[in-house]
């Protein structure tokens, strides 16, 4: 009887442990998370006790992605509601590539965010949905407010000034439509651009002159081995050049593999796999033309100056023999992250990352696109991804707020220092953060000027542009050699890129005609 | 009567919650997805135009349609995945069933994959495949790769569901069969597998119904890629949805034709195996 009531005791014992443990394990996920605070903020048993204004704000950035996000919403949070206490920022994170089909969801049903980030790929289409609140008055009435602060001899501080002036020009041109409509606000600026590795080039720049005038030279003449110039590849014949320099190659001319099957040394790396044509996209615009033309109604990719540029990117792969082997990957960087790859093409947001990547130990450094053959100046596409209203907000003027506090120069300095994303503000350059950043990375030196050479980014309804057109570019990149024998696929790569381009035009011509029933919707 | 009608009536009652839920979320979404299949649908506004057929005829002949490449591609997927499963589970369930030490923790791991993510493990096998020769690189190979996935994930879950389909038929049947003289094969033939009619045709019909639903290990991995070699029917019509501007009546109608063609191979499923009555309890 004892025996048994002991060991009643001991279930019981190891019962109330385990739903202890549970218990903490329970409040340790929702106290990181903020799910507690944001129970009691919701109840009232926040700062002030009071009712708040509950301000939604949705983007892709996300805690989930880097811990560094956690720190910037953090602050971003706490600063905000500093200035505005009867106010609680709700953020709600969204996967990028979910990111239309849960605005979709969040606007037919009741939670529409009040603001958020768009990218410059939806921006104009949820604009043409009537989703987006015109900008222009709220910008009209701080610019009526400046002067009238200006005219009473008040000081206006420029710096919290959110406007065209205040933008730079690459920045300021994927939120506004033709009819001068402004529906959204840069947040960041980005640029595609190369990606080379200053260990290899540096190394080759010993005994190549080539190679050594691509670096900054010193006062004394001297290469400076951390920095490359703006332009250190002219044109395409010398990537084509400095790139195969770069390249260990066997006795037959191909790339140079280890005893393990390993590629030794490549110069430039492309890849095939679920790309779409985002590998051509920057080498088409340095060639003087762009995936799309301007109003979103036609292909231009197949035209004599994309093939050109297909064709110089097919011939680097298989004749020059440059480039590793196709492979599929998760990132963009991984195979230049192994410090195998001189040249990749990016973005100026990659910077970070590899240098997270490699604890900073891959010295790199970032230049645009050499022009084509058709082409003329460094070139590249530059885009600013921005901060919208949602036309269903229940309150857009603290809305306006809000972008005015992320997108100021004060704000674009939080982003910098916590983020290390670049914006498209002018005096964000001037300020000594910049030069301290530039100091300690280097490689976002050449940034503004990359951005300053961008053509506007063109790409309507890219997954849309990708889906269609995917294949007939994995095929060109694929099987090229059976292509060139006559037994591909495609009698050419230019009728390749034709047939590409007739399903990326069909794209646009579905697409054109929702735009039209939309705004047809929207006229009273 | 009455006594007969009031248990009939506790009956409903007691399905009625559950029967409530399927209609919301089952029956009524599959209403407003055909509805949706009708018209020119814009998910951001909630409505669209009515476009009557045109949708089910643009997925079936529009000149931009990838079904039919889906659907071959889905069927062979979905043939890989209902023999491999076959020649995997079942023989991972008769030899489960005779290790008599550890059988519950045999029975465990294979069912781990079942209850992985899919994410995750399309994500783990992305990695082996790298190393092993990059299957998803290349058009040949790549849709197999994918379906050796789907094997591991539901080799497990199959197999748990013919071990109670084994552990069900009665042990007499195996002592006259010896006692006849009858060898191991001979069991398997003659006593096993007729005995399994019924989970068997359990088995093929459910693993029909999710390879051709097959949508996470494409997303993640190949997003249909290299060249259409794992354009399959379920991510078609998630990059119809949720990719293309005011298509979502066109990707409501696709869904529509997927679920008469999963309909389609399941009734011949059921007819060509159809129960029979074996022995009398």
């Amino acid at each position: 009887m004892g025996g048994d009531r002991g060991a009643l005791r001991a279930l019981w014992v190891r019962r109330l442990l385990i739903a202890g443990v549970g218990l903490l394990l329970l409040w340790a996920v929702t106290a990181h998370s903020g799910l507690l605070q944001e129970t009691l903020l919701r109840q009232g048993g926040g700062a002030t006790g009071a009712r708040r204004t509950v301000l939604r704000v949705w983007d892709w950035w996300s805690p989930g992605t880097d811990e560094r996000y956690a720190t910037y919403f953090g602050a971003l949070k706490r600063e905000f509601e500093q200035l505005h206490p009867d106010v609680e920022v709700v953020f709600q994170y969204v996967p990028f590539p979910q990111y239309e089909q849960k605005m979709a969801t969040g606007l037919t049903g009741s939670s529409p965010p009040d603001v958020f980030q768009s990218s410059v790929y939806w921006a104009e289409g949820f604009s043409d949905r009537g989703m987006l609140l015109p900008l222009n008055d709220f910008m009209a009435r701080d610019r009526a407010e400046r002067e009238r602060r200006r005219a009473a001899g008040l000081p206006v501080d420029t710096g919290e000034s959110v406007d065209k002036e205040a933008f730079l020009e690459a920045a300021w041109r994927h939120n506004t439509k033709p009819d001068g409509t402004v529906f959204g606000i840069p947040q960041i600026l980005d640029s595609n651009c190369l990606v080379w590795n200053l260990e290899l080039l540096q190394k080759a720049a010993e005994t190549d002159p080539e190679i050594r005038d691509m670096f900054v030279p010193r006062s004394d003449g001297s290469p400076d081995y951390g920095h490359l110039r703006f332009d250190a590849i002219q044109d395409w014949a010398q990537f084509r050049r400095v790139v195969k320099k770069l390249t260990r190659y066997d006795a037959q001319g191909n790339l140079l593999m280890d005893a393990n099957g390993n590629f030794v040394q490549a110069g430039f790396a492309l890849h095939a796999h679920g790309s779409g044509a985002e590998p051509f996209m920057p080498w088409i615009a340095a060639n003087g033309s762009n995936f799309q033309d301007a109003a979103g109604t036609r292909a231009l990719f197949a035209e004599p100056a994309g093939v050109e540029a297909v064709q110089f990117l097919l011939d680097l792969y298989w004749k020059d023999h440059v480039s590793p082997p196709f492979r599929r990957q998760l990132s963009d960087d991984e195979v230049f992250n192994q410090g195998k790859v001189a040249c990749i093409v990016t973005g100026t947001w990659a910077g970070k990352y590899i240098m997270r990547n490699t604890e900073g130990k891959l010295r790199f450094d970032l230049t645009p696109f050499p022009p084509g053959p058709h082409g003329s100046g460094m070139s590249t596409l530059t885009w600013g991804n921005m901060l919208v209203i949602s036309r269903a907000s229940s309150h857009p003027d603290l809305a306006w707020e809000y972008i005015k506090f992320v997108t100021s120069k004060s704000g674009a300095l939080r982003i910098l220092k916590l983020l290390d994303w670049n914006s498209g503000r002018k005096d964000f350059y001037d300020a000594p953060d910049w030069q301290e950043t530039c100091r300690k990375k280097p490689y976002q030196t050449n940034v503004p000027a990359i951005a300053a050479c961008g053509k506007k980014l063109r790409h309507t309804q890219i997954n849309a542009t990708n889906y269609a057109s995917q294949a007939f570019f994995e095929t060109l990149l694929l099987h090229y050699p059976e292509i060139e024998r006559g037994q591909g696929s495609f009698p050419s790569v230019q009728a390749g890129l034709q047939q590409a381009a007739q399903a990326v035009d069909r794209v646009y011509d579905r697409y054109n005609a929702q735009v039209a029933d939309w705004h047809k919707e929207q006229q009273p | 009567m009455s006594r007969g009608k009031r248990a009939d009536w506790t009956a409903y009652l007691y399905i009625a919650p559950a029967f409530g839920l399927a209609l919301l979320f089952s029956f009524f979404s599959m209403g407003v997805s055909f509805w949706t299949s009708l018209h020119q649908w814009d998910p951001f506004a909630g409505g669209g135009r009515f476009v009557g057929l045109d949708n089910y005829r643009r997925v079936l002949a529009g000149v931009d349609s990838l079904f039919w490449v889906s659907l071959r591609n889905t069927t062979l997927y979905v043939v890989m995945v209902v023999v491999g499963m076959l020649v995997t589970a079942l023989p991972l369930a008769l030899l489960c069933r005779r290790v008599r030490a550890l059988q519950g923790v045999f029975r465990t791991l294979y069912f781990l994959p079942s209850i992985t993510p899919g994410v995750v493990v399309a994500l783990i096998f992305y990695q082996i495949f790298g190393v092993f020769g990059q299957p998803l690189d290349k058009s040949g190979t790549a849709l197999g790769a994918i379906a050796l996935m789907g094997l591991w994930s539901g080799a497990g879950y199959n197999m748990l569901i013919f071990l109670a389909g084994l552990n069900e038929i009665p042990t007499d049947f195996y002592e006259a069969a010896r006692l006849d003289g009858a060898n191991s094969w001979q069991e398997f033939w003659h006593v096993t597998l007729p005995m399994l009619r019924n989970t068997l045709v359990f088995v093929i019909v459910m693993t029909i119904i999710g390879a051709y639903q097959v949508f996470t290990s494409v997303y993640v991995m190949t997003q249909g890629g290299p060249e259409r070699s794992t354009q399959v029917l379920a991510f078609d019509i998630f990059m119809n949805a949720f990719s293309v501007a005011g298509q979502m009546g066109y990707a409501s109608a696709a869904a529509w034709l997927l679920f008469l063609v999963i309909g389609v191979f399941v009734a011949i499923q059921m007819r060509l195996l159809r129960s029979r009555r074996i022995y009398d309890e």
